[in-house]
């Protein structure tokens, strides 16, 4: 269920977003814009599926406990 | 778009938001207990010091946004770096604030929802406001001050019945070293995220002074920020301050008037739906910007759709719990140091030689 209501927003996200925007932007706008909706979209359905990538926050912890030695 | 400009008092009323977004819900730090409140002072005083640069490096390039300035100042290689680390900056904070405004509505309304549903609600709003353009933006956050502030204001009325002035007794019990030590987090966590009105430095005019933008936005949230600490402590007493999460919540779920007024706590949660989003739509806008600065593009507001959406993938990856969530203060103060202090030092002694240098050539040609 999760998975479909993810997919209906970027489908809602292409059709009012996307497409009009496509006729008056240059190539490259339009593949950053792809690329990034795809990078989401890829972490956003692993979510619904449970599976989770890694997490900034221990890496950013680590790396500040490792400088200051907290 | 881009050639739309906040007034002053758009600009005052949107850091005010800015910091409010979390200071509303959260209050203070519960480290120092009865003295948190002299925390708040200590955090004002150095957001204060941190915001006269701030202000300095806008009245240095006036009408320029950060990620204008940083390709100017240190040109195209190391200007586009910065960006990232910037855009970065942006893109975390809006996660975190996403993160936390999800778990609080999922703790206090919305226990079975899942989260990704609450986001995309939040993303629509977000979205919308973002690409209605600057100018609504600012009259949004005059807006949403006339409700913030009266709800406030209300919330600390009601409360009055409940306080214990006792409880901010013995006052300077934890020493002038962890007083100090709260203090910083204190700016880090939310005072010096105003570092972030940079990216839209370019949308206010060149004749409003930034410094005194700066400066009356940082005393106003300051002395809001200290009567909630008072009153939640007053209510609550320091060691419920220290156990609950969202003491302003609990404070207002407490007051109870007569048989007519209690639960007044939504008014709490509208404050910080208010205030969440206003943050959240400014990291997008932020993000968006440097995006747009990065790869050379001219209008930034393409790329809000794919910056909403990357937050929301972070956030949802950003902490394991809630717990992780608050854990996670202890390491981002001394995580935000480059964002906050040196880069925006480095950016200003820099920029100072550059305006300088530039200025003594132009009298050179002039002569």
């Amino acid at each position: 269920m999760l998975t479909i209501i993810v997919l209906l927003t970027y489908f809602y996200i292409f059709i009012f977003d996307f497409l009009p925007m496509k006729k008056n932007r240059s190539k490259k706008e339009i593949i950053i814009y792809s690329v990034s909706m795809i990078l989401s979209l890829t972490v956003l359905i692993l979510y619904t599926f449970g599976i989770k990538t890694s997490q900034p926050t221990d890496f950013i912890a680590k790396t500040v406990d490792a400088l200051l030695g907290i | 778009m881009e050639n739309e400009f906040l007034t002053r008092r758009q600009a005052i009323c949107f850091l005010i938001i800015f910091v409010l977004g979390s200071t509303i819900v959260f209050g203070v730090t519960g480290e120092l207990e009865q003295d948190a409140w002299i925390a708040v002072i200590g955090g004002v005083l150095i957001a204060l010091v941190f915001s006269l640069v701030y202000a300095r490096i806008m009245k240095i390039y006036p009408e320029k946004s950060l990620f204008g300035i940083l390709e100017e100042v240190f040109g195209k290689i190391l200007g586009k770096v910065l960006t990232v680390i910037f855009t970065w900056y942006a893109i975390h904070l809006g996660a975190a604030i996403m993160r936390t405004f999800t778990d609080y509505v999922s703790s206090t309304a919305l226990p079975t929802t899942p989260p990704i549903v609450i986001m995309i609600v939040m993303l629509a709003v977000v979205l919308y406001l973002a690409k209605s353009g600057t100018e609504t933006f600012g009259k949004w956050c005059v807006a949403a001050i006339m409700i913030i502030i009266p709800v406030f204001i209300s919330v600390t009325l009601f409360s009055l019945k409940g306080m214990n002035f006792a409880n901010l007794l013995p006052v300077f019990s934890h020493g002038l070293g962890k007083t100090l030590s709260v203090s910083y987090t204190q700016f880090s966590l939310p005072f010096g995220e105003i570092v972030l009105f940079l990216a839209a430095a370019g949308t206010v005019r060149k004749e409003d002074s930034p410094y005194r933008i700066y400066i009356y936005s940082i005393l106003l949230v300051g002395l809001i920020a200290l009567i909630v600490n008072l009153r939640n402590l007053a209510v609550l007493g320091p060691e419920l301050v220290k156990e609950s999460y969202y003491p302003s919540f609990t404070t207002a779920k407490i007051v109870n008037i007569g048989e007519f007024l209690a639960r007044i706590e939504s008014l709490i949660s509208m404050n910080f739906m208010l205030a969440g989003l206003t943050k959240i739509c400014f990291c997008v806008i932020a993000a968006s910007m440097g995006t747009a600065s990065l790869f050379n593009v001219k209008k930034y507001n393409v790329f809000m759709a794919p910056t909403t959406f990357t937050i929301i993938a972070l956030s949802l990856n950003l902490y394991k719990n809630q717990m992780q969530l608050f854990e996670f203060v202890k390491e981002y103060q001394f995580y935000v140091i480059p964002f906050q202090i040196i880069l925006p030092l480095i950016i200003w002694i820099a920029a100072e030689i550059k305006s300088r240098i530039k200025r003594i050539d132009q009298d050179k040609e002039s002569a």
